[in-house]
């Protein structure tokens, strides 16, 4: 992989272009583009804020507090955080397999937050550039847009999302800051009621799942020859396999494969991640950049989130969702499917494959069983990994004698993926952006390669008044301004 | 009997409580939620969440008053209130929706006149990682608490909600 566009050879003269806040992903990212007078761009980077300060910010806490302290991290997945911290807690506690229904239950939690976030994504944020067109009149590019042209579509999106809510709202009491997973189990049973709650929607539920499934499939395919290679990459993917390959989003351990298919690791223990994964260190950026130890940085990188679990698995052990795997990986052929813009097809798969697993679950008679939590010799450290919406999601803590956090260290999705990310914006900015005045629209491709890995740049501080979009292009050493764009928190373009 | 005759209220909050002033729609949020408890006031609806989303369309119920409560970034005013019409807005930049865009989904997909809403913002000011809520927060809070304890034990919700917002400052004063 060469990383042309990382670096400009000669900064001199050439004309810088910011797009802050990157627009429709969680949380406040920026891109810079340094720009030669022939419209080529020279430089490319993605800069992110991640929470690095939240690692500091849990030490000192109790270790039994911390699963619902980390749903703070972030609106959209809190679950994700709560439910990989929980594990990590287990270990801590002694506590190295669950009862039952405390596991059942848990897979349900998980099932239900992967159902919210991946419909939110598509159809929120991501399904009008793919209805509409990646340069497409901004006033129509957005939900409001599908809303007002495919209803029914928007719709569906709308109550899949509330459907994965009530599962999380039913489990852990609350919408948010509920309570869940606890040292060696859950808290609460689930009702009989709350299961008959949830079971009378789930067939419909599947149904616009399978909906979703197609409508990712046909926005791909419509244009494939242009999809499959925007933003594309040939990548390495790491995920969590089940004990026989299968995808399992809670559990599992670490596979790896080259960008041909080839096995390069499988069933390695997540707890030996250190050992397995470094992260690097650029000045530019608050985010590090992970690799495989074994392979280096140049090599090293790889891509995690629905893209890379349904190239990794085996298969997926629900119907539906199976033959759906089954027609992505034919499309495929003998290799991993490598477009980028693959991942929202993947990630409606795993909708369904959730859609699925919460019906799986709920039909269980050990669902709504008592019996939530086992005890353990207490440890002074704890890793917890899940697959969460967006990627391989690593929790690991240390505790002293007093059971106060000594430290703490997250590895979330958009970090593995960051590599990858840095890579698809440079593509488009080579394929797309080249030569072509620079416009809200030509900039728009670069932000639909971003939302494509769907990342979280996690900050959940949304206090209103704040995330302009602004696009200023300067001459570099002067400062010159020479043109702008803007966007106001009130959608006032200037 | 009279509780039940007023128009019912939809309040939303939300916020993260670990972000310094970001807390003040969760503490809001307790604080209303332990008023309708010790007051027994019902016909109202209190739903928290860390963003608006598109699926809170679902939870606003026919012949309400809405009011969206959060904290605010900018301004002079420690308390706003504002009202929210559905705007189709342009520069929704993540995850979250504006009050306006919520409001707009619903008209497009409940096919059903807008009911009236109306935002409700408290000014903070640090909004930092692990910070407390700022003493200029608390203060301000204290006195959206007394707004809201006003707006949640009258009979007509909607009329001082729209005295409050022609004239904001008089109000504060007082």
């Amino acid at each position: 992989m060469t990383h042309s566009l990382e670096a400009a050879e000669n900064s001199i003269n050439l004309n810088r272009f910011v797009i802050e806040p990157v627009s429709r992903v969680e949380g406040h990212g920026k891109v810079t583009l340094l720009v030669d007078d022939n419209n080529q761009v020279q430089q490319c980077r993605l800069h992110i804020a991640e929470f690095r300060g939240f690692e500091r910010f849990i030490q000192g806490r109790p270790y039994w507090e911390i699963p619902i302290l980390v749903q703070r991290l972030c609106g959209i997945c809190p679950v994700s955080h709560h439910i990989a911290a929980g594990k990590a807690i287990d270990m801590i506690s002694g506590v190295t397999e669950l009862t039952e229904t405390a596991y059942k239950l848990r897979l349900l939690l998980h099932y239900g937050q992967t159902l919210q976030s991946h419909a939110l994504h598509f159809f929120h944020l991501c399904s009008p550039d793919l209805l509409f067109g990646f340069e497409s009149d901004i006033t129509s590019r957005n939900i409001i847009g599908v809303i007002e042209k495919y209803p029914e579509l928007a719709m569906q999106g709308v109550k899949l999302r509330k459907y994965g809510q009530e599962v999380i709202r039913v489990i852990c009491g609350k919408r948010i800051h509920g309570t869940g997973c606890i040292p060696g189990g859950m808290n609460k049973p689930l009702s009989y009621e709350d299961k008959n709650y949830l079971l009378a929607d789930i067939e419909q539920i599947i149904a616009w799942a399978e909906c979703a499934v197609k409508t990712a499939r046909d926005c791909y395919l419509a244009n494939e020859p242009f999809h499959k290679n925007f933003a594309g990459l040939r990548s390495n993917y790491l995920s969590l396999v089940g004990a026989d390959g299968e995808l399992d989003l809670y559990h599992g351990k670490l596979r790896l494969k080259d960008s041909s298919g080839n096995l390069l690791f499988d069933q390695q223990d997540y707890c030996d991640y250190q050992n397995l994964i470094q992260e690097e260190v650029k000045s530019w950026t608050y985010m590090k950049f992970p690799f495989i130890k074994a392979m280096g940085k140049e090599s090293g990188w790889y891509r995690t989130g629905p893209l890379a679990r349904i190239n990794n698995c085996d298969y997926i052990p629900t119907p539906l969702a199976e033959i759906a795997r089954q027609e992505f990986v034919a499309y495929g052929g003998k290799e991993p499917v490598h477009s980028t813009l693959a991942y929202h097809w993947a990630r409606m798969i795993e909708v369904l494959f959730s859609a699925e697993k919460i019906k799986q679950l709920l039909g269980d008679p050990m669902i709504t069983g008592k019996e939530l939590i086992v005890q353990g010799k207490r440890r002074s450290e704890g890793i917890g990994v899940v697959e969460a919406p967006r990627g391989t999601l690593f929790h690991h803590y240390q505790v002293g004698e007093d059971d106060l956090i000594t430290k703490a260290n997250l590895i979330v999705a958009t970090t593995h993926n960051n590599t990858a990310l840095n890579e698809s914006i440079r593509t488009v900015c080579s394929e797309q952006i080249n030569g072509r005045e620079i416009s809200e629209a030509v900039l728009n491709n670069i932000e639909v390669a971003i939302r494509a890995y769907d990342p979280c740049l996690s900050c959940a501080t949304h206090a209103i008044g704040k995330m302009p979009l602004k696009v200023e292009m300067r001459r570099l050493q002067s400062g010159e301004l020479i043109s702008q764009l803007s966007k106001d928190s009130d959608g006032t373009l200037r | 009997m009279e509780k039940t005759c007023r128009p019912a209220l939809n309040l939303f909050t939300w916020g993260n409580p670990s972000r310094g002033d970001d807390a003040i729609g969760p503490a809001l949020h307790q604080f209303i939620e332990e008023f309708i408890a010790q007051s027994a006031l019902e016909n109202i609806q209190l739903i928290e969440d860390f963003q608006l989303q598109p699926e809170h369309v679902c939870d606003i119920t026919d012949n309400a008053c809405i009011v969206f409560i959060d904290a605010r970034y900018q301004g002079a005013r420690a308390l706003q209130i504002e009202p929210v019409s559905a705007e189709k807005e342009l520069s929704y930049t993540t995850h979250a929706l504006s009050p306006g865009a919520l409001m707009a989904i619903y008209a497009k997909t409940q096919n059903k006149p807008c009911p009236p809403a109306f935002l409700l913002s408290v000014r903070g000011y640090s909004f930092e990682l692990g910070a407390p809520l700022s003493e200029q927060a608390q203060e301000n809070m204290a006195l959206a608490a007394h707004f809201l304890k006003e707006l949640l034990s009258c009979q007509n919700p909607l009329q001082l909600l729209q005295q409050w917002v022609h004239s904001p400052e008089d109000k504060a004063d007082a």
